[in-house]
């Protein structure tokens, strides 16, 4: 209303916490501030977090967070609860990320990229996060005619953009002269500040929106011209807000809903993926009733449980556990591996690093053209000017560890 | 967002934006309560011409803007005329039949009567709503006309989540559309389909009610010991627009009376 839309992520966090400091508080709780926000954005907060320590020594910060990289360095005390929400550990951080860090990991909560790193390589794993779902040299990938990270160049493209420009009514222009494409069995990943469009574009890639100018062009037709009853069959999109989703009232329903075949192959391929997922105990619950991870899950597996030509996912990792988030991607490993083109919306930085073949860069409506990660993430200047930085692991040293997994051998 | 543009676009430079929020409430509010009791056509039009006129000088909103706030109050007040031209409660002057339909006289009068009223509240509501910042107008109602800041605030709040609701409602489509959930015709595949829609808007909204209420709490929006960054207050400027505003209408009831066409509620609808 008055002028809020124009502020970033950042700024708008900031603008709340200053609203609470006004009233001069001793205790100040935050709940995930740095949650969706992009990198720039989660390091303004972090920053504003560490002026106040410093300067109002005499004001309690209680933090609740899952991106611990960040904050880490601020906070004094850790306290770690576990899922039945008992005090499982209270500690100084050094103490808790070291010698506890064992056990904070067997309570499947977040770690900072380091400890993680760490504690794999005590453990004699090389891959941090699972194993690569692929096998593939560089020099099998950069003698690729193109070269341009691409597992399948030489089929077509699932997904294509050629030249997409769009606005939202009498909006300022949102995409801008946009092109790209995404292959069978290609997982891609498009990164960029708050507000640059990536939504935006998840929402045109499936339909939803048409371009002003330009084409979308999904298996060689335009999008809209799918007919509506396949389109559910063809291709999936995993929404921000899982709930906008739902149309039954139980989970077995919701996942079973609009998937071909026999009563037992039906039956049969949604257990599998409730069961993936951990959602196997909630069959019988409204959707509704579930909690803000479960339900991203939920989402999820409705587009996971039958095969599909291209999945869209925006920020699939955002209120995941580490479990729950690794069995997610195992899944679209799986899906990848059986020819679908998965196109990720994220912030994690870490995310593209792991598991993306291409990375696409956005900034204000323009796309950049897609690099394999290890060439993304080598360009720190281009990455500060597009809003975000390396990934933690790469920071940390230990990228040539993780990311050895996945184009060794 | 863009649907609700009227109420976006308040031209705030214009004199009218800068009279007290209160005061402007109070003087539409006593107009179109004054109006509901005025039958006659002369009356009717000079009020509403005065409320466009004061809305274009005054307000400097561009008629375009005007023409397409009114746009439902011309539905509104269209149905009455047509509802009251062809079924009048009593049989008068017939002009003209068309088959089992017959139009009387009074009953046209009656029901231009009635369209042009709607018009007029159509007029003084704009009038309000297209010169007001919302946010000026909830600090005035809490230091002028004395409402809990509590209630008033959370008023603003809602107020600000109006647009969200319809964008939300345009995403659950779209997520249900790719779910391949049809848009089936029909009266049971339309019921299904609100029940769908609901569920999840109704979900949502609660949820952003209790988050904003913690948030308001958290804030201090309950109102002891409040101090004020900005604070509403009466001017002169605020008494000159009353007094214009109630001396122009009582004159035009005034020549209304002079000239024998003034035409007030009587106790019947119809006479």
């Amino acid at each position: 209303m008055n002028g809020f839309d124009r502020l970033s992520g950042g700024m708008k966090q900031r603008l709340v916490i200053a609203a609470l400091l006004a009233m001069q508080p001793d205790i100040l709780v935050l709940d995930e501030p740095t949650s969706n926000l992009d990198p720039a954005g989660v390091r303004d907060v972090v920053e504003l977090l560490g002026r106040l320590c410093a300067e109002r020594p005499e004001l309690t910060l209680i933090l609740v967070e899952h991106r611990l990289d960040a904050v880490v360095p601020l906070v004094q005390r850790v306290l770690v609860l576990d899922s039945a929400g008992r005090l499982a550990l209270d500690s100084s951080p050094g103490e808790a990320f070291s010698t506890h860090a064992e056990q904070l990991a067997a309570l499947n909560v977040w770690l900072p990229s380091e400890t993680y790193a760490r504690l794999a390589a005590s453990r004699g794993e090389l891959a941090v996060w699972g194993a690569p779902r692929r096998q593939m040299s560089e020099a099998q990938v950069s003698s690729k005619p193109g070269g341009g990270g691409l597992s399948q160049p030489d089929a077509a493209p699932v997904l294509e953009f050629e030249h997409v420009s769009f606005s939202y009514r009498s909006g300022r222009p949102v995409l801008r002269d946009l092109s790209f494409a995404v292959h069978p069995g290609e997982v891609c990943a498009v990164v960029g500040a708050n507000g640059c469009g990536k939504s935006t574009l998840a929402k045109l890639a499936v339909g939803l929106h048409g371009p002003d100018a330009g084409k979308v062009l999904f298996d060689g037709r335009p999008v809209a011209e799918i007919p509506a009853r396949t389109v559910a069959d063809r291709l999936g999109l995993v929404f921000q807000n899982p709930e906008h989703q739902f149309v039954t009232d139980c989970v077995l329903d919701e996942v079973r809903f609009n998937v071909q075949g026999s009563e037992e192959e039906v039956q049969s391929a949604a257990r599998r993926v409730l069961d993936a997922l951990r959602l196997e105990e909630f069959v019988d619950r409204n959707p509704f009733a579930l909690s803000h991870g479960q339900k991203r899950r939920l989402s999820a597996a409705t587009m996971l449980v039958s095969p599909k030509e291209l999945l869209v996912l925006d920020e699939p990792t955002f209120g995941q556990d580490p479990s729950a988030l690794e069995e997610l991607l195992r899944m679209l490993n799986a899906a990848a591996d059986q020819g679908t083109a998965v196109v990720v919306i994220t912030h994690d930085m870490d995310l593209v690093w792991r598991r993306a073949d291409t990375v696409y860069g956005m900034q204000e409506g323009r796309m950049l053209p897609g690099r394999k990660p290890t060439e993304f993430f080598a360009d720190i200047e281009h990455l500060i000017h597009l809003g975000l930085e390396e990934p933690a692991c790469v920071r940390y040293g230990v990228a040539g560890l993780e990311r050895a997994g996945r184009s060794g051998k | 967002m863009m649907r609700h543009s009227v109420f976006e676009n308040y031209e705030l430079d214009s004199p009218l934006a800068t009279i007290n929020p209160a005061v402007k409430l109070i003087c539409s509010v006593v107009v179109m309560l004054f109006v509901s009791v005025v039958f006659d056509l002369q009356t009717l039009s000079l009020i509403t011409g005065f409320g466009a006129l004061l809305l274009l000088g005054l307000g400097r909103v561009q008629p375009l803007l005007i023409a397409r706030a009114l746009f439902p109050f011309v539905l509104f007040g269209l149905g009455f005329l047509w509802m009251n031209a062809l079924l009048p409660r009593s049989a008068g002057t017939v002009l003209f039949t068309l088959g089992p339909v017959a139009l009387s006289a009074e009953g046209l009068r009656n029901g231009v009567s009635f369209f042009l009223r709607a018009l007029t509240f159509g007029v003084w509501s704009v009038l309000f709503v297209a010169s007001t910042e919302p946010t000026r107008f909830v600090l005035s109602l809490v230091h002028q006309l004395s409402v809990p800041p509590r209630i008033a605030y959370s008023a603003l709040a809602a107020y600000r989540y109006l647009p969200s609701l319809q964008i939300e409602l345009d995403q659950i489509r779209g997520a249900h559309r790719l779910r391949g959930v049809g848009e089936a015709g029909g009266v049971r595949g339309k019921l299904q389909r609100v029940y769908r829609y609901t569920v999840p808007l109704l979900a949502g909204a609660l949820r952003r009610a209790g988050r904003v209420a913690a948030a308001m709490e958290a804030r201090g929006f309950s109102g002891t010991n409040r101090t004020w960054y900005r604070k509403e207050s009466l001017q002169l400027r605020d008494a000159a627009y009353a007094l214009c505003v109630f001396s122009v209408t009582a004159s035009i009831v005034w020549w209304g009376m002079y000239s024998g066409t003034l035409m007030l509620w009587s106790g019947r609808l119809w006479e």
